[in-house]
């Protein structure tokens, strides 16, 4: 084979040029740890990093979701908790009249006036406000959901809220289902009794004013009725919340096995690139000292 | 047989050794210069003289310079090349493309459509804020930005292929003026009897360069004409005839984009378009025609379904100041550039509290209408159903990376091909030094001989002369 001058510098710049092209590819690789850093590095892995990226990104906002459904469901299991406080004080005071009624009217007048005092932090718990939302108005967030005598201002809506790709948590009781203000007609067919919490103090409050005991004795059957609803509502946003939790655990789960798809498609392997950058090195030099070896000689330099 | 006679084959040594070092001296000055061929000296026996029923040599004659050259290969080669600079070409100006969508560690339309997804979910946590619903008009508007910049930077770089092209074609007509020059220049020298070495080289070199433009062909006819022809078929350089190539532009309206297309001067009614194979032209207007106006297309598809499925959902809606039908962003008639008209509604524009969040009246709470339209990042509507928006520009993200990476594929092949045809090109006509050196010694020593040999003529005249004295 005839080498000429050009074959042997042709040579030369291609081996010189691919080494450095190489070195330069796993210098950024070292530089900033990531295996690809253009579109075309590898169409594939490219694409499905990008897709873990978006999925990651909406991980977070569900997070962040599932943050305020806890804060919601917690606020208002704390609301019930107190509701069922402010219940048992009152079954206290009306058993306490329908056993041994007091004949004095002014001693009358202040336990009416003790449960006057009940009702309105039973009120107030309704008119409970996470920020500037009430939470027990349904979607009527901007008012409070209920009067003072007790009308129910809000609607029936359900909020939902989005903690995983596709599962949706309801995060509010409108507060027409807690108090039973709307159809608490005793319903006989299915032996569901629905009593509205305003009404009972009402007439519990007049009941004892009026020293009636046995309207006080039926008022306890629908105080009793009252507290299981709540314990039973209680129970559901128990379960609720435990729904959350392990959804929650999922979608956490879920966002660490992506973000470790994510480092291993997307990351350098460090101990590799260190390796293949002393591999390539290697060859560099060594494409440098036989090129050194190529132009040194020629034939006129031995004529001297 | 006389003594002059001797004194002349010497004289023949010595003017065909100089003339065969001069040649070395024109080999070793070019050593490195590209397509230069190498050149050698033949030489053949000066006319015999009879004496006596003796046939004598008169020493040697410089018949020709020659040069040491394979056509077949020099074809392959610019075959070759044609294939190479339509890759280089291709590799250079996809990976301009690429630097538009490429986000992997950076902010881009796909992390801004993420956003604004999210933004309206973190809507659906409080619908009842304004400041949410300020951050979202902010983030739209962020997204917004990014659809301009995309479309403009396609669009701009579009028209830079567009005056690449134009500077090409232009290139191509003067190459072809020249190479007709070199053409009259090689056939009057021909004529003339002598071997034009150096304007061979000189065409080929030219050849070459036209070749990196178009794909071309040479024939040369029995009667000496160099003929190069397009894609096979169409001359443009035809014995006498040189022809001339332009590009018209048009502007469709429809589209709102530029076409360009390449005709010749003999055939003004028939685009060259499809024709051309090879050569930088060819990877430009590959990449326009098909790639960026894919994505153009397909930017544009996006930006319209976007538009007109969150307007569907957030007509329905109603705001904070408990009113409906209001449009999210311009409602846009046609998907054609619609990345570029893509911009909020001017109700939203100024007040952000008529983002809606909820589907009933007098419900500040309500959030279901955020919901829905967060719902839209997952549901398949692009593509006749078949991917969801995220899908669908990540596909165009890909699509990019995919052509460049077949594309580098393809010009490491050809590389490696045309270097190797290379190669094999220098193995032939390129110079080595070592050679040439030692054909110098060689000649240098006959050179001497030589001139020994008019000198030992010379010393036999003057001893004859002597005789008397």
């Amino acid at each position: 084979m005839r080498i000429s001058e050009n074959t042997y510098h042709s040579r030369i710049q291609e081996n010189i040029a691919q080494s450095k092209e190489k070195l330069g590819q796993l210098q950024l690789q070292l530089s900033n740890l990531k295996k690809f850093n253009t579109l075309s590095d590898c169409p594939s892995n490219v694409f499905k990093l990008l897709e873990l990226k978006t999925e990651q990104f909406k991980g977070e906002q569900f997070q962040m979701n599932a943050h305020l459904a806890y804060n919601f469901l917690t606020h208002t299991d704390h609301t019930l908790a107190s509701l069922s406080e402010i219940l048992i004080q009152a079954k206290e005071i009306a058993i306490s009249q329908a056993n041994a009624p007091t004949f004095q009217l002014s001693t009358r007048s202040l336990i009416v006036e003790e449960l006057n005092q009940l009702l309105n932090q039973a009120l107030s718990l309704a008119n409970l406000r996470i920020g500037d939302r009430y939470i027990l108005g349904g979607f009527k967030t901007q008012s409070p959901p209920f009067q003072t005598d007790g009308t129910y201002c809000g609607d029936q809506g359900l909020m939902n809220l989005e903690i995983s790709n596709g599962i949706f948590i309801i995060i509010n009781i409108p507060g027409s289902e807690i108090f039973n203000v709307l159809n608490c007609q005793k319903d006989t067919e299915n032996e569901i009794q629905k009593v509205n919490f305003f009404e009972i103090f009402e007439i519990l409050k007049t009941a004892i004013f009026n020293g009636e005991w046995k309207v006080i004795r039926d008022c306890l059957d629908d105080l009793e009725i009252l507290y299981h609803q709540i314990i039973a509502t209680r129970a559901k946003i128990g379960s609720k919340l435990q729904n959350l939790n392990a959804t929650c655990q999922t979608e956490k789960r879920q966002c660490l096995t992506q973000a470790a798809l994510a480092a291993s498609l997307g990351e350098a392997d460090l101990a590799h690139v260190v390796s293949e950058i002393g591999k390539e090195e290697a060859t560099f030099h060594s494409a440098l000292a036989s090129s050194k070896k190529f132009i040194q000689p020629h034939f006129i330099d031995f004529l001297k | 047989m006389g003594i002059p006679d001797l004194t002349r084959t010497g004289q023949s040594g010595l003017f065909n050794s100089k003339a065969a070092m001069t040649t070395i001296g024109h080999n070793i000055t070019h050593a490195n210069r590209e397509g230069y061929s190498r050149q050698r000296v033949l030489a053949q026996p000066s006319e015999t003289v009879m004496l006596a029923h003796h046939t004598f040599g008169t020493g040697t004659k410089t018949s020709r310079v020659e040069r040491v050259h394979n056509p077949y290969l020099q074809n392959q080669l610019n075959e070759a090349y044609q294939g190479l600079t339509c890759f280089e070409e291709k590799d250079f100006i996809l990976k301009q493309i690429e630097v538009f969508f490429n986000e992997l560690h950076q902010e881009g339309l796909s992390q801004c459509i993420s956003q604004f997804f999210n933004e309206f979910r973190k809507l659906s946590q409080q619908p009842e804020s304004l400041v949410l619903r300020n951050s979202i008009r902010e983030s739209t508007q962020v997204m917004i930005a990014h659809f301009h910049r995309l479309r403009k930077e396609l669009n701009q770089f579009i028209n830079q292929i567009d005056k690449k092209i134009e500077g090409l074609v232009e290139e191509a007509n003067q190459i072809f003026l020249d190479i007709m020059e070199l053409n009259e220049k090689i056939k009057n020298s021909e004529q003339m009897g002598s071997v034009p070495n150096d304007l061979l080289d000189q065409r080929e070199l030219m050849l070459k360069k036209l070749s990196s433009i178009l794909d071309v062909t040479v024939n040369e006819d029995p009667s000496g004409n160099f003929n190069i022809y397009f894609n096979g078929r169409i001359p443009l350089i035809f014995e006498k005839y040189t022809e001339k190539l332009f590009i018209e532009k048009s502007y469709s309206e429809s589209k709102g984009e530029n076409c360009i297309d390449l005709y010749s001067h003999s055939h003004p009614q028939e685009s060259l378009n499809p024709f051309i194979q090879g050569g930088k032209l060819r990877a430009l207007f590959e990449v326009r025609d098909q790639l960026s106006h894919d994505l153009l297309g397909r930017l544009d598809d996006l930006a319209y379904q976007f538009i007109s499925h969150v307007n569907a959902l957030h007509i329905h809606g109603v705001n904070l100041i408990n009113t409906d039908q209001i449009n999210y962003f311009k409602p846009l008639l046609k998907k054609e550039r619609a990345a570029e008209l893509i911009s909020l509604s001017e109700d939203v524009q100024l007040n952000s509290s008529l983002i809606a969040s909820g589907l009933d009246f007098d419900a500040p709470g309500d959030n279901r209408l955020a919901i829905a339209i967060s719902r839209l990042q997952s549901e398949k509507m692009m593509g006749e159903n078949y991917f969801t928006m995220d899908e669908w520009y990540h596909s165009m993200m890909h699509d990019v990376g995919l052509a460049i990476a077949n594309n580098e594929f393809q010009l490491n092949r050809q590389k490696d091909m045309f270097i190797q045809l290379n190669h094999l090109r220098d193995q032939i006509s390129g110079v080595s030094i070592d050679e040439e050196t030692t054909h110098l010694i060689q000649l240098q020593h006959i050179y001497d001989a030589s001139a020994k040999l008019v000198q030992v003529a010379d010393e036999l005249i003057k001893a004859i002369l002597n005789l008397n004295a």
